[in-house]
C-alpha cells in the first residue's frame, strides 16, 4: 500500500502556515504526527494534493500557563510529553491517566495532540478528557482566530467545526477546581487497541455528598458523549450503588451507540452501563481507575 | 507531477544527503535507497511494529513518516545500534533465550525494549510486556521476550561498573 | 557402526544450545528476499477483484499501459497460453472434486481478493497508481460466503460440473451417522462454530522471479517453506524443464503452513518475468495478506456424546461442515483440515461407537490450506468439549474423566475407530504430570472460594493426539510430488569443519541448530564446527522442506546416517595413516584420537591430507569426504504424538472479557534434540492458538466481503494479553527412528484454544449456559452470560 503521488510543503511559521492553507484549502492536509494521517495515505483513503508539514513550527509543542490560570496545550505537543508533564498530572489528571492507554509508546513518541484533537477518531481518549474538562479549540485562519467550546466542535463521524482553512493553534483548558475527584476508564481488547467503551468522570465531593459531576464517554458513539444531566442526578446525593444506577441509565440515554460486526449496539450500552459504574466506585476508592471491578465498593 | 525533495540527514552516524519523492516513506527509504534492510515492514498502518526504528533518539514507526520529513534529524536503526555496541547485552540475552526465531520483528523489538531499559531500571515484567504490546511477534509467543529483556536489565547494572 | 568411544566431551544432543542463525537476525542481518535486489528489477501490483463472484467480460488496461513507469499489464487471458492450469486434488481422496484453475481468471471471478490483472512497473507505489487506472468490467453474481448458503437448496453454484457445492462428503467411523448410543445413560449435543482465520505472518510473502533468457533458466527467490515443491510446480506448470529451474528459500520471517503451496498470484509473476525477460518483484502488502493467504479453522461441527451414568465415554458422533474457499488448493488440496477432524477426534479416549462425517464445502472466499496443526485444533475442541460437558452432567471432575476414558498403557497398541492404529501414546503420564505441574486441586479450591466474591475463574484441560511427520504413502501418487523423505549432505572442509546441506528448511524454528547438533554429535566435532545451509533447490539435497512437523523426526534421523557414514570414511583415512584399524580411532573436537584418549592428528591436517597429499594415501584408498544420506519414516504412516493442555482464566462477568491468567503443556515429543528450541516452538504454537479462542476472526459478510481485513480489525495476540507458559515433558523414545525423535512444531497450537475454551465455560458454569463459538469474544461471553441479547 504505497501513498498516491503527493506534493510536500513545510511550514516554517504561522503565518506561512494560514497562507498555505487559505490558498490550498482541502486539497492540503496538515501533517503533524502523522499517526493517523499517514495510514489514511498509505491505504489511499485519503488523496490530498499536498501535505503541509507543521512538525518545524517553532514555538508549537509545549503547555503554557495563561493568565486566568488556564493551561495552553500547544497542538504540537507530543502524546509522549502529555504522558511525562509534572504539570498535567497534578492539574489534569484525566489527561494523565488517558494517555498511557493512547496506542502504543513509538506512536506517542511521534502523536500530537492537536493532531488527535483535530481529527477526532471516536475512540480516541484526548478528545473525550478534554471535553470532560470544558477545553475551549483555538482556530486560526488567515483572517481571523476563533475559539469553540469543544463540546461544540464535534459534528459527527470524523467531522467538526475545523475549516479546510484553518489551523488547529491551541487548546486552552480553564482551571480545575481544587480538591475534585476523577475516574477514567476503558475497555479495550488488547493494550493500545481503540475502546469499545470508555469513560471520564469528575466528581466534586463535599463531604460526603456529591456537589457537582461531569461525565464523557468515549468509543460507543460517533463523538464523545457529554451525559446532560449527570450533575442533576448527582448533587446533594451519596456516591452509592443508587447513584451509580441511575447515572449508569441516564448514561445511556440520547444517543445512537456505535455497532460493528464484532460488538454490537446493545453490547456498548451494556459496557457503558458497566464502566460509568465502575467509575463512580473508582471514585470512591480514590484510585480513579475505572477498569476495576467495583466489586462491594458501592453499597 | 509532485516535486522531489533533498534531504540531508545523519542516519547511523553517517551524514547522507539524498533526492526522494514526497512519497517515500521513512522505512523504505533507509531500506532501498541506503540499503539499510534490517528494519522491515509488515503493515503499513503503524500497527506491527516490524518497522519501529529511531529518529532524533526516540523510536517511531518508520511506516508512518515520510522520508522528506528527516531532514535535518538524527536516525538511528539496527544497524546502527548494532555497530555502536548499545543494545550488546539485550541481543545477547535474545540470542541466548531464543527470543527470536524467524527474527522478522527483532530489530523493532530491540529498539523498542532498549528504549524501556534506557528509562525503566528494572522493569517488572507486567511493564516489559505493556511496553512491547506494540511489537507483533508471532513465532515467539513473547515469554521469551520478556525473560531476555528482563535478564539484560538484571545484568546490566554490572556492565556499567 | 558403533557409538563414540569419546564420552568425555559432553555431546550436544540433548541440551538447551542458541541458534546459529539468530547471530545475523538479532543483528538486522537477516537475508529476507524483499532485502534482495536484482539489476532491471521490475515490481508487480494487482487489480484483485472487488467482488466475490463476478463474470469477467473484460479489462481495458490501455490507460494503465500508457502510465509512466509502467512495463506491462497481463491479464488471465495473456496468460492462459502460457501457465498450466492446476486442480488441488489430493491421491488418498479420489472422491473429492477439484476443479482447475488458473494463475489468473479470463471468464470468472470467484472470491473477492482474486487478482484479475498484474501491472509490472518500476515501482511497487507506480505499479499502484495504474493499477486504478485499469477498468475492469465485473458483472457481480450471487455470492456464496457461509456454510448455510453453500448447502441451501436454491444456493449458487461455484462449479457446475460437480453440481452443487459440496466438494467432498465422506465418513469415517465403525457406525452410521446419528444412530442413538446403546448403553448411554447421557446423551449430549452442541454446535461449534470457529472463526476463520490466517496466519499473519510478520514477512508477507514475497516472491522474485528472475527468468534469465539466454539458458532459458528461471530463478525464484522466495520466502517458502517448499523450494523443491516448487522447483516441480513452476517447472510444470510453465513448461520448463525441472532442472532449469531453480528455488531459493533464504531468511524466511514466519510461515506456519501459509508459504507451503501454490499461489496464482506468485505463479503469475513468474510467469511475467519469463515474458519480459527480467526479474519482476512482488510483495504482498498487508491488505492483500488477509485477503488472499491461506485461510483456515472454519469449521461448523455438530457433535452428540453419549455417556453411562459412571462417566464411561460410549461414543462420539460429529459432522463437520467444512466451508473452504472458491478452490481446492495446490498441490495438497483443501481437504488436509477436514481429514484430521474426521480421523483425530476422540483419539486419545476408548471409544465404542465414533462417526464423524465431513462435507468439504466450496464458497467464494479465499482459499483454505494447511495452517500450524491442520484441523487438530478443530478435533481437539470438539472432543474434549464435549468430554467436559458429560463431567459437568454427571457432576465429575473433568481431571477423573479423563483418567476414566483415556487410553491406558495397557490398551496398547489400539486401533482407533477412526482408523488409525497407535502404536502407544502416554496419555496417563502427561495427564498425571500436568495435574501436578499446575497444581489443579487448590485451584479448584481458589475457584470455589472466588466465586463467592463474584470472581468468576476457569480450569480447562485438553488433551490432544497429534499426527507428525507425515510418511510416504500421504502424497506422491497422482501426481501430487511432495516429497515425504529428507536428505543431509555432509563435506569435511579442508581446514577441518564440516559444512552441511539439508533438504529441511528454517523459518525461525531451530532445525538448522537441531540438525548443526546431530551432526557434531554423530561426527564429534564441536557445535561451531559445522555450518548448516539449506534452502536452496539446486545445492540442498532432494525433500520435502518444511512440513507436518517432520525437520526434527526426519531430517535428524538423515543427519545421524549422513554423520555416521562421513565419520567412517574420515575413520578410514585416518587408519590408513595412523596404520591401524579404524575401531581404534575416535574423533574428538578437531582431532582423531586413539584408545587411550591421545589426539594423533588434527581432522585438518586429515582434511589436507585427502584434498591436497592423496599420494601419502594407500593406493586403493579414495578419499571420500563429501556424503549423502536421506531418510524416511517407514514404520508408521505417521509418527504421532500426544500431549495435554492447561489453562486458567478469569471471565469478568460483566464485561465479557477473559483475561488468560497461566497456560500449561505437558507434551511427548520422544527424545528432544533440543529442550529450549522445542519449548519454544510449543509457547509460540500456544499463543497462536489463544489468539483464536479470543481474538482472530476473519469476518466476511453474506456477499463474501471481507470487512476486518487490517491488523487494527483483525486482532492477532500481542504481549499484554498472553500469559506465561509452563511446559514440561515426558520423552518416550520414538520406535521409528534411532534418535527417537517426534514432532514438537505444532504441539502448541494443536489444543491451546481447546484448553481456552473448557476454561471459559468452567468459569462460566454458575450462569447455566455455555459458549461453543470461537473466538470467545466479549459479545459472546456476554451473550452467554445472559447480560445481552
Amino acid at each position: 500500500m504505497k501513498l498516491a503521488p503527493v506534493d510536500y510543503r513545510v511550514a516554517e511559521s504561522v503565518e506561512d502556515l494560514v497562507d498555505l492553507l487559505g490558498e490550498l484549502g482541502d486539497d492540503a492536509a496538515i501533517l503533524a504526527g502523522g499517526q493517523s494521517l499517514v495510514p489514511s495515505l498509505n491505504l489511499r483513503l485519503s488523496r490530498p494534493e499536498v501535505l503541509v508539514d507543521i512538525n518545524r513550527l517553532p514555538d508549537a509543542g509545549g503547555i503554557e500557563e495563561m493568565d486566568d490560570g488556564s493551561l495552553r496545550l500547544l497542538p504540537l505537543t507530543r502524546h509522549r510529553q502529555l504522558e511525562r508533564d509534572a504539570r498535567i498530572a497534578a492539574d489534569l489528571p484525566l489527561v494523565a491517566k488517558a494517555m498511557p492507554h493512547v496506542a502504543h509508546v513509538a506512536i506517542r513518541n511521534r502523536g500530537t495532540v492537536g493532531g488527535s484533537l483535530a481529527l477526532g477518531d471516536p475512540a480516541a481518549e484526548l478528545p473525550a478528557v478534554l471535553t470532560a474538562y470544558d477545553a475551549r479549540i483555538v482556530l486560526r485562519s488567515r483572517d481571523e482566530t476563533r475559539r469553540l467550546p469543544i463540546r461544540d466542535f464535534y459534528t459527527g463521524l470524523y467531522a467538526n467545526e475545523r475549516r479546510p482553512d484553518e489551523y488547529l493553534a491551541a487548546i486552552e483548558v480553564p482551571p480545575v477546581p481544587a480538591g475534585e475527584r476523577i475516574a477514567f476508564g476503558e475497555l479495550a481488547r488488547r493494550c493500545g487497541d481503540y475502546a469499545l467503551a470508555g469513560v471520564a468522570l469528575r466528581m466534586r465531593l463535599d463531604g460526603d455528598l456529591v456537589a457537582d459531576a461531569t461525565l464523557v464517554l468515549f468509543g460507543v458513539a460517533d463523538r464523545p458523549v457529554v451525559v446532560p444531566d449527570a450533575a442533576e442526578i448527582c448533587r446533594g446525593r451519596s456516591p452509592d450503588a443508587a447513584l451509580s444506577r441511575d447515572l449508569a441509565e441516564a448514561s445511556c440515554q440520547g444517543w445512537e451507540p456505535l455497532s460493528d460486526p464484532t460488538t454490537s449496539a446493545e453490547a456498548r450500552l451494556h459496557l457503558t452501563r458497566v464502566l460509568v459504574t465502575r467509575a463512580v466506585a473508582a471514585v470512591v476508592r480514590g484510585d480513579g481507575d475505572a477498569s476495576r471491578p467495583a466489586g462491594d465498593l458501592l453499597q | 507531477m509532485t516535486t522531489p525533495k533533498t534531504v540531508h540527514a545523519t542516519v547511523n552516524g553517517e551524514r547522507i544527503a539524498r533526492t526522494v519523492d514526497p512519497r517515500t516513506n521513512l522505512v523504505d527509504f533507509l531500506r532501498h535507497d541506503l540499503g539499510l534492510t534490517g528494519s522491515h515492514v509488515g503493515c503499513e498502518h503503524g500497527v506491527c511494529g516490524a518497522c519501529t526504528l529511531r529518529v532524533d533518539g526516540v523510536v517511531v514507526r518508520g511506516c508512518l513518516m515520510l522520508a522528506v520529513q528527516i531532514d535535518g534529524c538524527r536516525v538511528e536503526t539496527i544497524e546502527g545500534v548494532t555497530a555502536t555496541g548499545e543494545i550488546a547485552a539485550l541481543q545477547e540475552a535474545f540470542v541466548a533465550r531464543n527470543a527470536l526465531q524467524c527474527g522478522f520483528c527483532t530489530p523493532g523489538m530491540l529498539l523498542t525494549a532498549a528504549e524501556l531499559l534506557r528509562e525503566v531500571d528494572k522493569p517488572s515484567r507486567h511493564a516489559i510486556r505493556e511496553h512491547i504490546s506494540g511489537n507483533y511477534c508471532r513465532c515467539t509467543g513473547y515469554e521469551a521476550i520478556v525473560d531476555a529483556v528482563a535478564a539484560a536489565s538484571a545484568g546490566r547494572g554490572d556492565d556499567e561498573r | 557402526m558403533s557409538d563414540r568411544l569419546d564420552t568425555e566431551t559432553p555431546s550436544p544432543l540433548g541440551r538447551s544450545l542458541p541458534r546459529s542463525r539468530a547471530q545475523r537476525t538479532v543483528a538486522g542481518q537477516g537475508r529476507f528476499t524483499d532485502d534482495l535486489s536484482l539489476p532491471r528489477m521490475v515490481h508487480a501490483a494487482f487489480l484483485r477483484s472487488p467482488y466475490a463472484h463476478a463474470t469477467i467480460n473484460g479489462i481495458d488496461a490501455e490507460e494503465a499501459r500508457a502510465h509512466p513507469g509502467v512495463v506491462a499489464v497481463l491479464t488471465g487471458a495473456d496468460l492462459a497460453e502460457r501457465v498450466a492450469r492446476f486442480a488441488g486434488r489430493h491421491p488418498l481422496f479420489p472422491d473429492l472434486q477439484a476443479p482447475e484453475q488458473s494463475a489468473m481468471p479470463v471468464e470468472r471471478t470467484l472470491w473477492q481478493g482474486e487478482p484479475v490483472a498484474m501491472v509490472i512497473a518500476e515501482s511497487r507505489a507506480i505499479a499502484e497508481d495504474a493499477a486504478e487506472l485499469i477498468m475492469a468490467d465485473l458483472d457481480p453474481l450471487p455470492a456464496v460466503a457461509s456454510v448455510e448458503a453453500a448447502l441451501a437448496e436454491d444456493a449458487p453454484v461455484l462449479h457446475d460440473a460437480i453440481g452443487g457445492n459440496v466438494g467432498l462428503d465422506m465418513h469415517v467411523g465403525n457406525r452410521q451417522p446419528d444412530q442413538p448410543f446403546a448403553d448411554a445413560t447421557v446423551e449430549l449435543s452442541a454446535v461449534f462454530r470457529f472463526g476463520r482465520h490466517t496466519g499473519v505472518t510478520l514477512e508477507p510473502r514475497v516472491i522474485i522471479a528472475d527468468y534469465r533468457s539466454a539458458e532459458r533458466r528461471l530463478d525464484v527467490f522466495q520466502s517458502h517453506q517448499c523450494p523443491h515443491q516448487q522447483q516441480d510446480i513452476y517447472a510444470r506448470l510453465l513448461g520448463l524443464p525441472e532442472h532449469k529451474v531453480r528455488v531459493v528459500c533464504g531468511d524466511v520471517g514466519g510461515a506456519f503452513g501459509l508459504k507451503q503451496q501454490l499461489y496464482p498470484d506468485e505463479l503469475a509473476v513468474c510467469a511475467a518475468s519469463r515474458i519480459l525477460e527480467r526479474p519482476v518483484k512482488f510483495v504482498a502488502d498487508r491488505l492483500e495478506s488477509f485477503a488472499s493467504d491461506t485461510h483456515a479453522r472454519e469449521h461448523v461441527v455438530h457433535a452428540r456424546v453419549g455417556a453411562k451414568a459412571d462417566g464411561t465415554l460410549v461414543g462420539l458422533d460429529l459432522d463437520d461442515r467444512f466451508p473452504i474457499g472458491a478452490y481446492s488448493q495446490y498441490p495438497r488440496s483443501s481437504v488436509g483440515e477436514g481429514s484430521h477432524v474426521l480421523r483425530m477426534s476422540g483419539a486419545p479416549y476408548r471409544l465404542r461407537d465414533y462417526s464423524c462425517r465431513l462435507r468439504m464445502i466450496y464458497q467464494n472466499k479465499p482459499l483454505v490450506g494447511h495452517y500450524r496443526s491442520v484441523g487438530h485444533p478443530i478435533a481437539c475442541a470438539v472432543t474434549e468439549a464435549m468430554v467436559d460437558r458429560v463431567a459437568a452432567r454427571l457432576g465429575i471432575d473433568p481431571v477423573e474423566i479423563r483418567r476414566r476414558n483415556q487410553l491406558k498403557d495397557a490398551d496398547f497398541p489400539y486401533q482407533s475407530p477412526g482408523g488409525f492404529s497407535f502404536r502407544y501414546l502416554s496419555l496417563d503420564a502427561c495427564l498425571e504430570r500436568l495435574v501436578d505441574l499446575v497444581s489443579y486441586d487448590d485451584l479448584r479450591g481458589e475457584q470455589r472460594a472466588l466465586r463467592d466474591r463474584g470472581v468468576f475463574r476457569g480450569l480447562g484441560l485438553a488433551t490432544f493426539v497429534e499426527l507428525t511427520g507425515t510418511g510416504p504413502g500421504y502424497y506422491g501418487a497422482d501426481n501430487a510430488r511432495v516429497s515425504a523423505q529428507d536428505g543431509v549432505s555432509l563435506k569435511l572442509e579442508p581446514d577441518g569443519t564440516v559444512r552441511c546441506w539439508t533438504s529441511l528448511t528454517d523459518q525461525g524454528q531451530g532445525i538448522d541448530t537441531g540438525i548443526q547438533q546431530v551432526v557434531a554429535h554423530g561426527i564429534g566435532v564441536a557445535m561451531d564446527a559445522v555450518t548448516v545451509d539449506s534452502g536452496d533447490s539446486a545445492t540442498a539435497p532432494y525433500g520435502g522442506g518444511a512440513w507436518a512437523s517432520r525437520g526434527a523426526p526426519v531430517g535428524s534421523e538423515a543427519a545421524l546416517r549422513a554423520s555416521r557414514k562421513l565419520k567412517g570414511n574420515i575413520l578410514d583415512i585416518a587408519a590408513a595413516l595412523l596404520q591401524t584399524t579404524r575401531d581404534r580411532l575416535d574423533i574428538r573436537g578437531a582431532g582423531i584420537v586413539d584408545e587411550t584418549g591421545a589426539t594423533r592428528m588434527d581432522l585438518a591436517e586429515l582434511a589436507t591430507i585427502g584434498y591436497f597429499r592423496q599420494e601419502l594415501l594407500p593406493a586403493d584408498l579414495q578419499p571420500n569426504l563429501f556424503v549423502t544420506e536421506h531418510f524416511v519414516p517407514r514404520l508408521d504412516p505417521f509418527i504421532i504424538t500426544n500431549g495435554i493442555h492447561f489453562s486458567h482464566v478469569e471471565v469478568d462477568a460483566e464485561t465479557g472479557f477473559v483475561r488468560l491468567l497461566s497456560h500449561a503443556v505437558v507434551h511427548d515429543a520422544g527424545r528432544l534434540l533440543n529442550p529450549m528450541l522445542a519449548d519454544e516452538q510449543i509457547r509460540g504454537g500456544v499463543v497462536q492458538g489463544l489468539g483464536a479462542a479470543l481474538f482472530e476472526e476473519l469476518i466476511y459478510d453474506a456477499e463474501g466481503q471481507l470487512t476486518n481485513a487490517t491488523m487494527a480489525d483483525y486482532l492477532v495476540p500481542m504481549a499484554g494479553e498472553m500469559p506465561d507458559i509452563r511446559i514440561a515433558h515426558v520423552e518416550t523414545p520414538e520406535p521409528s527412528t534411532e534418535l527417537g525423535t517426534r514432532g514438537v512444531g505444532e504441539a502448541g497450537t494443536a489444543g491451546s484454544a481447546a484448553a481456552v475454551l473448557n476454561a471459559i465455560n468452567d468459569a462460566i458454569s454458575p450462569f447455566g449456559n455455555t459458549i461453543d463459538t470461537l473466538p470467545a469474544t466479549p459479545e459472546r461471553v456476554l451473550r452467554a452470560l445472559g447480560r445481552i441479547g
